[in-house]
């Protein structure tokens, strides 16, 4: 890092954004081709991302996948010919916890120095709020408070002073009610005001103190002032290392600290590190005059802020009404009598709505990409005069398998995410984190984890970035790892196919039905209990000791804006599934077709891979076709079977099946796939084991490098990967050791 | 018996002083102070959740196995486990 040479192309030009190009460059914000650079910011629950719809529209889109994630999502709008890029940064409750949330957020004010900060706070729970703004106050000079949520406080009986709000903090203040769109063009407005004034607007100089300390802040400023007079916030910087703030402290030692300033050159390091030297020394020493609970005093003075600027600003009107809406909603759903049944009835509901809803859909796509865009390619490739090999290779190999995941995959996300948004956006969601908690804390888990683990239902990548919510390291980290044992929607069609064929036809056919779906529950509960298991497992050895903090906020109902949460939901999760799955897909295609396609001697690789692996097969009472299609579909659960079907074929050199070498392919019907399967040698055996393997195997490449980008460790990811696959490859061999016994 | 050892002004504090997880919905107090025992980054996100001595706490509602607990402080409603409320000292409790 420190050889990182900032050069600062703009000096004193009134009209320039005062946004640092570089640091924005090193935070992994492209700032290029925008003219202003907005943060948003603010507690969890204010309606932050309703803010940011409402400014972005269309124009958004998921944040940068690359390092440190700085935001959930960028976007962009233009205003008065001018392109304003706008940041939604994590939602914090502080900014001085050393949370990992909560560096990003400070790291991007700092360092980023956007050109306006936009606060949104929550109108019915300003006093709370209050207590973040102050704290951003004190980094950020060129900051808005937006009052959001100004209707629901009005129901509550709360209106909020604005103007005397403003003239408290010395910051511009714009009351909107971001979900009807209304205050936009006044944030909008300040937004544009706030960003071409050349200086700072002035803020109220607030720094959260206890005056009883002063001396000691003041001393160390001016240390800190002297070793690099280009600074600003010197006090503050002051205030965080006497207060042992590791990240502050970590940046001083590493020289970043010059680039708060503006329009420096990097100083020589040789003045840089003996500067620090100093200011790190009489940190030290000034450290020993604080008390222990320098820290709690900070944020008792800070609450104390708030709530006298608070009484100043909330004016109660009327009588607050009798009926608490939220408290009688709270009261059913939180009940001990109906709280399970309630979220047991509308979890059922959701799935029956995806499994069913999707059934159409999928076979629609499917008839089209598959049935109609594959034989035209095909055709297109002949008009070419492609050589064989070339048309194989692009549309039997990377184009099918991509057409088949996307069309097994894409409608049943698209019903299933904007539900599971519509649930989020009610407020019920963390009701069910709340009811579950105490099952999860048995486990060493947190009770948020309900939500990934019911995101991993849908898409165990898109359940791993649902872990997100989970602030707390530990539990976190336990929610990732065993987000694979909840199955996810590719994998649901091959539990109901083997169950369907081989476990629907032990009983008579008016029960076939009935019993092949219990399977498929009974498969999908025992991740639900593995999921509790190892999780409990994981807590109690190689977790043990690692920071574990709960909180869980219950956010007031909401009536979710219908159309608008399924737009966002589409862009927010089911569009980035899907791109990242079809990146995956394409060389997974590739792949396959090339090894069904180049022989090795006198037969293709495919099938000395599945000699090799056949002994390996038997032991977990499977086969080596199994396995192999396995390793192949690595990338997406989706073409585990047409990969399957593909490899007997090619083995078997049945002359009426299949559609040739390393072509994926589904059957009509259930009866000839049945002969299929089971002219290839598959028993009850095979079809349970591969239930269960299938459940309990290592995570598709999707999940995997999502898991690597969250965790941002190789170890986490190791041990994500391979725990299930020795899991899974320990209860087949089991059950196949006792089955063959018996 | 401790009543014999009681130094003066001690009293009040023994009489009046409860910890957050034993009260019930519907019950009100005021934070006293977060127990020593409760360190590091636990502590600071009680605070910053707004359970700072001096805040008027009130008990919404309890989960089915009434472990966790939803607490109304500052305008939000968050939810404790009994082992944090546990380490939170309450008193003017008022039923």
């Amino acid at each position: 890092m420190s050889s990182l040479n900032f050069t600062t192309s703009h000096k004193n030009c009134a009209d320039c954004p005062v946004h640092d190009k570089f640091s924005l460059q090193r935070l992994g914000v492209n700032a290029e081709n925008a003219d202003y650079i907005i943060a948003l910011a603010g507690n969890p629950n204010t309606g932050k991302s309703t803010i940011f719809n409402a400014l972005t529209g269309l124009r958004q889109h998921t944040g940068n996948w690359t390092g440190k994630t700085v935001a959930r999502l960028e976007g962009s709008f233009v205003f008065h010919e001018k392109k304003y890029k706008v940041l939604d940064l994590p939602g914090t409750y502080s900014l001085i916890s050393s949370s990992l949330e909560e560096e990003i957020a400070r790291d991007f004010m700092l360092f980023g120095k956007p050109d306006v900060t936009v606060i949104v706070v929550d109108a019915t729970r300003i006093e709370r709020n209050l207590n973040l703004v102050l704290q951003t106050l004190e980094i950020s000079s060129r900051a808005i408070i937006c009052v959001n949520l100004i209707d629901e406080a009005k129901k509550k009986g709360i209106e909020i002073d604005v103007k005397t709000l403003s003239r408290e903090l010395g910051v511009p203040v714009v009351p909107t009610i971001a979900r009807d769109q209304k205050g936009i063009y006044e944030l909008l407005s300040s937004i544009e005001k706030v960003a071409t004034s050349p200086e700072p607007i002035k803020s109220r100089a607030f720094q959260v103190n206890d005056p009883a300390y002063a001396g000691q802040i003041n001393q160390l400023a001016e240390t800190i002032r002297s070793g690099f007079p280009e600074i600003p916030n010197a006090n503050w910087l002051a205030s965080r290392i006497l207060d042992g703030d590791k990240s502050i402290i970590e940046a001083l030692e590493k020289g970043q600290l010059i680039s708060l300033a503006k329009d420096v050159e990097e100083a020589p390091a040789a003045h840089n590190n003996s500067q620090t030297k100093l200011i790190l020394k009489e940190a030290a020493k000034l450290r020993a005059e604080l008390p222990a609970n320098y820290h709690d005093r900070l944020i008792e003075k800070s609450f104390e802020e708030s709530e006298r600027i608070s009484k100043k600003v909330v004016v109660k009107v009327g009588e607050k009404r009798k009926f608490d809406r939220d408290l009688f909603l709270d009261k059913i759903f939180l009940s001990p009598i109906f709280g399970y049944p309630i979220m047991l009835l509308l979890f059922a509901l959701m799935f029956w709505i995806t499994i069913s809803g999707s059934n159409y859909p999928s076979s629609w796509l499917f008839d089209i990409l598959v049935g109609k865009v594959h034989p035209l390619l095909n055709d297109l490739g002949e008009s070419l005069h492609f050589p064989w090999w070339l048309s194989g290779f692009l549309f039997d190999g990377m184009y099918l398998a991509t057409a088949w995941v996307v069309s097994v995959m894409l409608p049943p996300m698209a019903i299933f995410f904007p539900m599971f948004t519509l649930l989020e956006d009610f407020g019920y969601l963390p009701r069910v984190a709340f009811n579950m908690d105490n099952l999860f804390k048995k486990a060493g888990a947190h009770g948020k984890q309900v939500m990934s683990m019911m995101m991993g239902f849908g898409c165990n990548a898109a359940g791993v970035v649902a872990t997100r919510i989970i602030d707390s390291p530990r539990e976190r980290l336990i929610a990732i790892i065993t987000n694979n044992f909840a199955i996810c929607n590719g994998r649901w069609p091959t539990q109901i196919l083997l169950a369907t064929i081989f476990i629907g036809a032990l009983v008579p056919a008016h029960l076939a039905g009935f019993v092949s779906a219990m399977a498929v529950v009974g498969v999908a509960l025992l991740g639900v209990a593995l999921t509790f298991l190892v999780s409990w497992g994981l807590s109690k050895t190689v977790l043990h000791g690692q920071p574990s903090v709960f909180s869980l906020e219950l956010p007031p109902f909401r009536a979710p804006k219908f159309w608008q949460t399924i737009y966002t939901s589409l862009i927010d999760r089911t569009i980035f599934v899907l791109w990242r799955a079809i990146v995956f897909a394409l060389p997974a295609g590739a792949i396959i077709w090339l090894i069904s396609n180049i022989n090795i001697g006198d037969s293709p690789i495919a099938l000395h891979m599945i000699d090799f692996l056949d002994p390996i097969g038997w032991f977990m009472g499977l086969n080596g076709i199994i396995l192999v299609a396995y390793i192949l579909a690595i990338p997406a659960n989706e073409i585990v079977i047409p990969t399957i079907l593909m490899l007997i074929v090619l083995m078997s050199g049945v002359p009426d099946e299949g559609s040739g070498a390393g072509v994926m392919f589904e059957t009509d019907s259930i009866t000839s796939l049945e002969s299929l399967l089971k002219g290839n040698g598959w028993t009850l055996l095979t079809a349970v084991n591969l239930m269960l393997f299938s459940l309990i195997h290592n995570p598709c490449s999707t999940t995997i490098y999502t898991i690597f980008k969250e965790t941002k460790s190789r170890k986490w990811t190791l041990v994500s990967t391979l725990l299930p696959i020795v899991m899974g490859f320990a209860l087949t061999s089991t059950i196949a050791f006792i089955w063959k016994m018996v | 018996m401790f009543g014999l050892f009681r130094k003066k002004g001690q009293e009040i504090i023994n009489e009046s002083k409860k910890i957050l997880s034993e009260l019930i919905p519907g019950q009100k107090a005021f934070i006293y102070s977060i127990n020593e025992t409760c360190q590091g980054i636990e502590r600071k996100r009680l605070m910053d959740l707004g359970f700072v001595p001096g805040t008027l706490v009130e008990v919404a509602v309890s989960s089915p196995f009434s472990d966790p607990t939803a607490y109304r402080v500052r305008g939000g409603l968050i939810a404790l486990r009994k082992s944090q409320a546990s380490k939170i000292n309450i008193e003017n409790v008022q039923y």
